[in-house]
């Protein structure tokens, strides 16, 4: 319990108990009276029903048998409100076990049967999982709201922060155009500054506007050949690759369900880190991948291999957050949001990404792995 | 051959309320070839007023070219362009859209509003004196306007 207090402490979790003898209310009620519980007794189905269009319940006890609207009526009618649809029930019945009367019982929706007399440390256990499942379910849904109001903000941020930040790099552009070299040697610097410092601020607006757009602007998974995914993105980059004398080999890829604009994103990344990150040899680099099964799920994964300068192990992890950067601006160039916004492209394909390294120096591989999306074995065959 | 145009200077209606937006043109148009008159108006209501010549705009003259920003305030650029395509005397006149928002949902909303080009201000210096530059021509040498009326 103390584990979730934290996050739970501010509400407590709705339960109610329907039976139509005073008697048992009270004893059920006294039984689970605990501080993380608002318990509401009702004597009737139809005062149950009333209650269910005004609150939601983790659970509801149910006694089968009551004078007027008895259980099993009572809980076909709390499954046809959308509010109540999927709210458990169990049924308590002094019938004992009875094996038709539990199977129209689980075919009306119930979870779980108690028979009486109740054994009360059973009851509140029962109690104690639908509870702790509701309460999962709701702080599941808090966060994906949140993580959407989150990525929401973050794009209406950049884009609205780009507008003031388009007129101070205009105007002092502007302003360098016009006055550069008339006035002193200092206000050269000062201008530069001010138009370097812009520039840079706004390609770290540009990608943070890139990466909110991964989840909020994706496009559908299609059927995408990676063989001609790869041809694209490496004529998209090809005058790159000329100038560093770079050489690429490709081995045969699989056919996916991705989106293909992301994925060629996430590959246009890696073989352009590749070359940023060259040792002293013209970069080599070998891009090619191989079926996987990784905790029983089949998948393809990739690899992005090349003979740049390696990275140290320990900061494997550091090179996929946003902004983060392990050079110097000078040494290598960028804003450190390639390898954030693949990973979250890759993450949206259920998929992973890692690097490894033989050491400093010595090249490094970029991994992804891809999850056939279909059960359908025919996703994961070449 | 109805190039008269091209002896007086090219009339341009620029709608747009951003200050540092219009500054920023008539600074890049101040290095221009083309002889180029650039007024402004900074909102819908003035705009229509300055095409149907009302009020202080009674001397305007027909512009050759609109160019028309999409956020306004109050009367938005989509109502000044529908009002501007909807009427007889003023659909013919050619308008450029010029505007921050790249959302496909604007972009087919104006052109079906009749919009006859649709542009995004460009980042930086260079680029919007290169758009500014390129707008002037293909709309001042490449194009043929309509006759005036």
């Amino acid at each position: 319990m103390a584990t979730n207090t934290q996050i739970t402490e501010n509400y407590a979790v709705k339960i109610l108990i329907v039976d139509d003898k005073q008697a048992n209310l009270l004893a059920m009620g006294e039984l689970l009276k605990n501080p993380g519980y608002e318990i509401t007794k009702v004597d009737s189905g139809e005062s149950a029903l009333r209650c269910i269009l005004k609150n939601e319940f983790a659970v509801i006890l149910l006694d089968v048998q009551m004078p007027g609207l008895d259980g099993f009526e009572t809980a076909a009618l709390i499954r046809q409100r959308e509010k109540s649809r999927n709210t458990p029930i169990i049924f308590i019945t002094a019938a004992g076990k009875n094996h038709e009367l539990m199977e129209k019982g689980y075919a009306l929706g119930a979870v779980d049967y108690i028979f009486k007399p109740i054994e009360p440390s059973f009851l509140k256990t029962k109690v104690s999982v639908f509870v702790e499942l509701h309460r999962r379910a709701v702080e599941a849904k808090k966060l994906t709201q949140s993580n959407q109001e989150l990525e929401q903000f973050a794009y209406i941020a950049s884009h609205d922060l780009q507008e003031p930040l388009r007129k101070i790099r205009s105007f002092s552009e502007l302003l360098a155009k016009r006055y550069k070299g008339q006035l002193d040697s200092d206000a050269d610097d000062f201008i530069y500054y001010i138009t370097d410092g812009v520039t840079r601020m706004q390609r770290l607006i540009e990608g943070l506007l890139t990466f909110s757009r991964v989840t909020t602007q994706g496009n559908p998974l299609i059927e995408t050949n990676f063989n001609h995914l790869i041809k694209e993105t490496l004529a998209m980059i090809d005058i790159k690759i000329k100038e560093t004398g770079s050489k690429i080999t490709v081995g045969p890829l699989p056919v996916l369900k991705v989106d293909p604009g992301q994925m060629m994103q996430v590959f246009q990344n890696l073989i352009l880190n590749a070359i940023k990150f060259k040792g002293q040899d013209d970069p080599v680099i070998h891009i090619k991948a191989e079926k996987k099964s990784v905790q029983g799920q089949d998948g393809w994964q990739f690899a992005v291999i090349d003979n740049g300068i390696g990275i140290n192990l320990s900061q494997k992890d550091r090179i996929f957050k946003i902004f983060q950067r392990l050079h110097l601006r000078n040494e290598y160039p960028g804003e450190g949001m390639g390898l954030a916004i693949s990973k979250k492209i890759i993450e949206r394909h259920q998929g992973r990404i890692w690097i490894d390294s033989p050491g400093e120096g010595k090249g490094s591989t970029l991994l992804f792995f891809l999850p056939c999306q279909d059960a359908s074995q025919e996703q994961c065959q070449e | 051959m109805n190039n008269d145009n091209r002896l007086k200077s090219i009339e341009i209606l620029y709608i747009e309320d951003d200050p540092g937006d219009i500054r920023l043109t008539q600074e890049v148009l101040k290095d221009t070839k083309i002889k180029i008159k650039l007024n402004v108006v900074t909102n819908g209501k003035d705009a229509l007023a300055y095409l149907n010549r009302e009020g202080e705009f009674a001397t305007a003259l027909r512009p050759d070219l609109i160019w028309l920003d999409l956020n306004l305030p109050a009367m938005d650029g989509r109502d000044v362009l529908q009002a501007i395509k909807q009427d007889e005397h003023l659909k013919t006149i050619p308008v450029v859209i010029l505007t921050t928002s790249a959302a496909n949902e604007d972009i087919a909303r104006t052109y079906a509003l009749g919009a006859n080009c649709y542009v995004t201000k460009p980042v930086g210096l260079e680029a919007f004196a290169k758009m500014v530059e390129q707008i002037e021509g293909f709309w001042f040498t490449v194009v043929k306007f309509p006759p005036k009326m």
